[in-house]
């Protein structure tokens, strides 16, 4: 087993709440667990929502064209797990896929109002110190790179999306999107392999 | 057991990886933030205030996550409370409802680069040692999702204190964990009296989400960075309750190996019983059953699996440990090595011991 966090004698620990002792471990899914609490419990659903409002918001900043567009749709996305959390059922993607399908349904709701919203290519590079010309370079290769991804279709762009800002597995992602594991790496391998080739050109 | 050090560790594996990464990373404004939060709890308290028709959770979960709701309320509040520990008792929940229960409140607290460890609380009997700790990161970063300190040198006069007693650790929120952990003494019982220990807390772990997780199943993948401290204490406790050894030495053949009850020592939480098995095979051994002093049953609930020597925990304890016991194994494990298969062998044997008033 790969070395994790350990207590004297082993033991695992990712997302959940784990008890460990010699030769046995007792592990429980710390969300599906707050899953079922939050139907009654404000403060389960707080630690829920506390644990993944990162990964919803950064999923829905990169399908809308403001912070503050992507805060409100956040919020949304709570809101409607709130209202639905008694229908939900522990699955494979575990809360933040179900989560991330909510905010898709939410982004899809308001895309189809707005058409497609392109990356914000006037983020700036967030680095303090750097001289302004390594800034100007690093902003262009951001330009570069958020151009290649908004070239993708529409399902490949999502993918990356998925993974890279809410850090999503090909499990998860291919729940949110409704594909299987070996179709979503499949996907996600089109859309690395396209990007590379645009930012090169590009870059 | 020597934790490696994964601080260096990232799963950003390529450039574009590292770029797409960078770029998709965003993070909220705190103001932006603050009314996402204020818009959500209410949100959230509104609506689970008048909850629907709702099954009940069944009694195990529903302590498990009623002591994990407790944690995150009573953290909130004043630290220390014993509700905080709850449900953690990595198995042995009567003995460690004992140990809780007469836990003294230490406090003993130290902070590096943000991150505080406090010594919340701890219990101290002839057999083992129980450290209740609570990490926490102070400057709240947002790259932490979660921590834990499940990890501790213990020393004292007599040397070294040995693991064997097993950690756990539960999240609370984002920054924050309570931890324990068991140690025990480099020789029991302890005498009556007190001890001062020197706990060295050498690292913790943090959960960093800026560490990308891998797109399939992958052994290597670990979101977890150490941090380095070190975080110091110096302590002392009394010995509340001292513990009883004895040597029962009665063999039983199992299956071709010798099997003997070594050592037995009952203490005020805890039952732990050392085999010695002598097995031609070279197998590693596990056993089931319990501890007995007339209609008192002590389950055996943890098991250190070895080829030579056997380690068995019994939850729960007695202050005076005097009378006839036995330890009644029920089913005896064989795990060959390779391929073989586990080969379950049903018992019971018996073994008897005293432990004179």
């Amino acid at each position: 087993m790969h070395p994790v966090p350990n207590g004297d004698e082993g033991g695992r620990l990712d997302d959940t709440a784990v008890l460990v002792a010699d030769g046995e471990a007792l592990i429980v899914d710390l969300d599906d667990e707050l899953a079922l609490a939050a139907r009654t419990d404000p403060e389960a659903f707080g630690l829920l929502y506390r644990r993944h409002r990162l990964s919803v918001y950064r999923y829905l900043r990169s399908r809308t064209r403001s912070d503050d567009d992507a805060i409100d749709l956040t919020a949304v996305t709570f809101e409607r797990a709130l209202v639905a959390m008694p229908r939900y059922r522990p699955r494979g993607g575990g809360v933040v896929a179900w989560l991330l399908r909510i905010a898709r349904n939410a982004a899809i709701d308001v895309g189809r109002k707005t058409a497609g919203v392109p990356l914000d290519t006037d983020l700036v590079d967030r680095r303090t110190g750097a001289s302004p010309e390594a800034v100007a370079i690093a902003n262009e290769d951001r330009r570069a790179l958020a151009q290649a991804l908004d070239a993708l279709p529409e399902p490949q762009r999502e993918a990356v999306i998925l993974r890279y800002a809410a850090g999503l597995t090909a499990r998860q992602i291919g729940e949110v999107l409704g594909k299987s594991d070996v179709a979503t790496q499949k996907l996600l391998g089109r859309a690395l392999a396209s990007i590379r080739e645009h930012y090169r050109d590009d870059a | 057991m020597t934790t490696p050090d994964t601080s260096g560790e990232r799963l950003t594996r390529t450039p574009l990886d590292a770029s797409l990464g960078e770029l998709l990373r965003f993070e909220p404004r705190p103001d932006l933030l603050a009314r996402l939060d204020e818009r959500v709890n209410l949100a959230a308290a509104t609506l689970v205030a008048t909850p629907p028709t709702v099954r009940r959770l069944r009694s195990s979960r529903r302590r498990t996550v009623l002591g994990l709701l407790a944690a995150a309320v009573i953290l909130a509040g004043a630290g220390g409370a014993l509700g905080l520990y709850e449900g953690m008792g990595a198995g042995l929940e009567v003995g460690f409802g004992l140990q809780l229960d007469r836990s003294v409140p230490v406090g003993a607290s130290e902070v590096r680069d943000g991150y505080r460890v406090t010594i919340d609380r701890a219990y101290l009997d002839g057999e083992r040692l129980m450290l209740a700790v609570v990490a926490t990161d102070e400057l709240e970063r947002p790259e932490v999702s979660q921590l834990m300190s499940m990890y501790a040198v213990v020393t004292d006069q007599d040397g070294e204190w040995q693991g064997g007693g097993g950690a756990t650790s539960r999240p609370i929120g984002q920054w924050s964990a309570t931890n324990v952990l068991w140690k025990l003494p480099p020789a029991a019982p302890l005498p009556a009296g007190s001890r001062r220990l020197h706990v060295v807390v050498p690292h913790i772990f943090v959960r960093d989400n800026t560490i990308v997780p891998p797109l399939t199943e992958d052994e290597d993948w670990n979101p977890w960075r150490q941090v380095n401290g070190p975080w110091t204490f110096d302590i002392k406790l009394a010995v509340d309750g001292g513990a009883s050894v004895a040597t029962p030495g009665v063999v039983h053949k199992i299956a071709g190996a010798a099997v003997t009850a070594d050592q037995v020592i009952v203490g005020p939480s805890v039952i732990r019983v050392r085999l010695a098995v002598d097995d031609p095979g070279g197998a590693t051994w596990a056993f089931s059953g319990q501890v007995r002093r007339g209609d008192q049953i002590f389950p055996i609930v943890l098991v250190k699996l070895g080829t030579d020597r056997v380690e068995l925990q019994a939850d729960g304890g007695v202050q005076d440990a005097s009378g006839d016991w036995s330890l009644v194994i029920t089913e005896a494990m064989r795990m060959g090595s390779g391929d073989a298969e586990e080969e379950r062998i049903a018992g019971p044997w018996r073994f008897d011991f005293n432990i004179p008033g």
